[in-house]
């Protein structure tokens, strides 16, 4: 399955599209009835479009959807509240909702298991799980897909597709259930599709949606898919480009302020394993070929991680790099501007100095 | 609460020593005894316990009181070091520190805690060089040359396995085995999580090798220790030394040491079962007053918290509105610190709430001591 279609499912706003279309994403597949269709606005004759009275979302639903309200308790004392509207079209049925949590201690949000019950009420039989797969989006959501085989009392099989977006205080959730017969019939798949692509995310609950790349305010930036915070002046431009590390596939994240005389970003690769001093000598080779020389090279730590500081020159232009190596992954924090320059310096070990790893 | 938790995985087969859990921490804060009748070896003196945060979770649990209660549970690094320059310089294994906010070192016999910094990771071996912040007359020197080693030759080690609040390093010995392809060295020897970092000798004393792995029991092994080499030790000291950065030479800051000590005190204090102190409560008015950071915020809302709830639960009462006088005037003093100090780390540092959701709990608009009944 392409990638992108993923990131489509978030609808971002015009001024996170670029960036949004820019990344690719993980390798295995994710549910068939998840492809959205590609740009425009989504429309499925009958449907009408749905916004929970608590906000969260908006999307498409069937015309004969009843709206539904549930509340509960979680382990803490805090109340749930789960605001939603499901309904059938031809052999599926659909339900998209939104979940809150509120008083309580712990006060996270209600985990995706704690409701598969809802699933089950469905009058299914048997349910098994087939697939579930968890990420990050660059718009500043965890999202979790998951397939689930269900059989009906009757024998018939249905796929169960989930999707869910899981950002600061509410898990937002869309499932399309179908007989296994239906899945394959290209009008039900492209519904589906249809269905899911339909979904509008209010940002306001989004962790840390990324930006065009120019100077602002300073603010905290917290990329879920990439595991880490810093403190950026502006919201950076996201971009995910791939590499080849022993013969497998592995991501890099790559967020960039970029001004008249300044740029600044992060870059976190995701070598999946822990990485030795080899990973230096690439960081120190990079600039060099770009014609800047070393001017500055020690050993830097950050929360018991260990990584080198470095400050390369070029002409009148001073790169400073600080690398750091996690067991997974490692990440180069940069800053570039003016030579001798004290604003500059400020700005730039300010930024590096703020440098988070999450993981 | 179980005694061990869990070890952090290195290699197939192999798993790390730092605990990465909870120990067993008693229900009571006790001063020992009576001095220890028995004599520690140079090495012992020279052996500190390595305490550290690296974030903390939110977990339900019945009071003795019979309430429910929501309480900080810190996710702790706890190890070994060994002080190898009177610089104040310790050496460790690189796991024991990966990841920490916060870390402090503890000299043996002593329950002062000490600011502690990373000066230098070894990116290819398990290795670390710390630099504390305090003299130390007893070190395990360096030797310049490696020691002759031979098969069945007896190799003892020094640690603080286990139990946190012992206050004295736990020897033990074997033999050793053979070294290995990937430049361990293996021995026959018994250690358990917390003995990572810490130095392994020879019969005459002298340093051999750092304590870094066990063999993993979950997979049938079992009373096998690996070590890493004199030579590496060796190495990653004159890394240290030749580019360990600011931290090397920086004058200490005061506030080191008092985010060192609340790191012991929150350890200490924090388990299933929180422990009231009153004694720490001037700390934790410091670290109130100078927390900077989002995790020295974090980490003071933390162990405030623990101790709102530890001294209700000392009293027996379900909120500070059932307590009296000066308890409650203290309980309320607590609660206030706790949730000024979280609100202060999700207007400053939003990130923070990642490792330590207790961010959101104090920050709602009723913040409870207990948990109602449904």
């Amino acid at each position: 399955m392409p990638d992108e279609s993923r990131d489509q499912l978030v609808r971002p706003s015009p001024s996170r599209a670029a960036s949004a279309s820019a990344s690719s994403a993980n390798a295995s597949a994710a549910p068939a009835a998840a492809t959205a269709s590609s740009g425009g606005s989504v429309r499925i004759p009958g449907w009408s479009s749905y916004r929970p009275d608590i906000g969260g979302f908006r999307c498409l639903v069937p015309g004969r959807a009843r709206p539904f309200r549930e509340r509960g308790h979680v382990v803490d004392g805090a109340r749930f509240v789960k605001v939603g509207m499901a309904g059938v079209s031809g052999p599926a049925f659909y339900e998209a909702s939104v979940q809150v949590i509120e008083g309580g201690i712990v006060g996270d949000v209600v985990d995706l298991r704690d409701r598969e019950d809802v699933v089950r009420q469905r009058s299914f039989a048997a349910l098994e799980t087939r697939t579930t797969e968890v990420y990050r989006s660059p718009e500043g959501y965890q999202v979790i897909d998951a397939i689930v085989d269900g059989t009906l009392p009757t024998g018939e099989a249905y796929v169960v597709y989930h999707r869910s977006y899981r950002g600061r205080a509410r898990l937002v959730r869309l499932v399309a259930a179908m007989p296994v017969a239906a899945a394959s019939n290209a009008v039900q798949a492209r519904r589906a599709r249809s269905f899911f692509g339909s979904l509008e995310l209010d940002e306001d609950d989004a962790a840390s949606p990324a930006g065009d790349g120019t100077p602002g305010p300073w603010r905290w930036y917290q990329p879920l898919e990439a595991g880490f915070a810093a403190r950026f002046p502006g919201t950076p431009r996201y971009v995910s480009t791939t590499f080849r590390h022993e013969e497998q596939e592995r991501r890099v994240h790559r967020y960039e302020i970029e001004g008249p005389e300044l740029r600044l970003w992060v870059r976190a690769y995701d070598f999946g394993e822990r990485m030795g001093a080899s990973v230096v000598e690439l960081a120190r080779q990079a600039p060099r070929e770009e014609g800047f020389t070393v001017v500055e090279d020690r050993a830097w730590t950050r929360q018991g991680y260990g990584g080198r500081a470095m400050v390369f020159r070029k002409g009148d232009v001073r790169r400073l790099l600080r690398l750091l190596v996690t067991p997974t992954h490692v990440f180069e924090i940069f800053a570039e501007g003016p030579d001798e320059d004290a604003e500059f310096d400020e700005l730039a070990f300010g930024f590096a100095n703020s440098f988070r790893t999450l993981r | 609460m179980n005694a061990t938790g869990a070890v952090l995985a290195l290699l197939a087969g192999a798993v790390g020593l730092t605990v990465a859990a909870q120990l067993t921490v008693a229900a009571k804060a006790q001063a020992p005894e009576a001095a220890p009748v028995i004599r520690l070896r140079p090495v012992d003196q020279a052996t500190v316990r390595l305490v550290g945060v690296s974030g903390s979770a939110v977990a339900a649990y019945e009071g003795r009181s019979g309430h429910g209660r929501v309480i900080v549970s810190p996710s702790s690094r706890l190890g070994t070091g060994v002080v190898v320059d009177p610089r104040g310089l310790v050496v460790t294994a690189r796991h024991v520190v990966e990841g920490v906010d916060f870390l402090a070192a503890i000299f043996p016999g002593e329950d002062q805690a000490v600011a502690t910094r990373v000066l230098h990771i070894d990116l290819e071996h398990d290795l670390a060089v710390l630099r504390v912040k305090r003299d130390a007359p007893r070190t395990v020197p360096i030797p310049q040359q490696d020691p002759e080693l031979m098969l069945s030759q007896r190799i003892s080690a020094s640690g603080y396995p286990l139990e946190l609040r012992e206050r004295y390093p736990a020897a033990v010995s074997g033999e050793l085995s053979r070294p290995r392809n990937d430049g361990l060295v293996q021995i026959a020897m018994s250690v358990n999580p917390g003995n990572s970092g810490g130095p392994a000798v020879d019969e005459q004393g002298r340093l051999v090798g750092i304590v870094t792995m066990r063999g993993d029991p979950g997979r049938g092994v079992q009373g096998v220790a690996f070590i890493e080499p004199l030579a590496r030790v060796r190495a990653v000291m004159v890394a240290a030394e030749a580019d360990g950065g600011p931290a090397l030479t920086a004058p200490w800051r005061e506030r080191e040491a008092l985010f060192a000590q609340l790191v012991a005190d929150f350890l200490r204090t924090s388990d299933e079962q929180p422990v009231y102190e009153a004694t720490a409560l001037d700390a934790l008015r410091a670290g109130g007053r100078e927390a900077r950071t989002g995790e020295q915020q974090m980490l003071v809302a933390s162990h405030a918290w623990n101790m709102h709830i530890g001294l209700l639960e000392a009293r027996r009462v379900r909120a500070l509105t059932d307590l009296e006088g000066d308890d409650r005037e203290r309980a309320q003093e607590l609660r206030d610190l706790a949730v000024r100090l979280a609100t202060r780390a999700k207007e400053s540092a939003p990130y923070v709430g990642l490792r330590y959701p207790l961010v959101r709990a104090l920050t709602l608009p009723t913040v409870r001591s207990w948990v109602p009944d449904r």
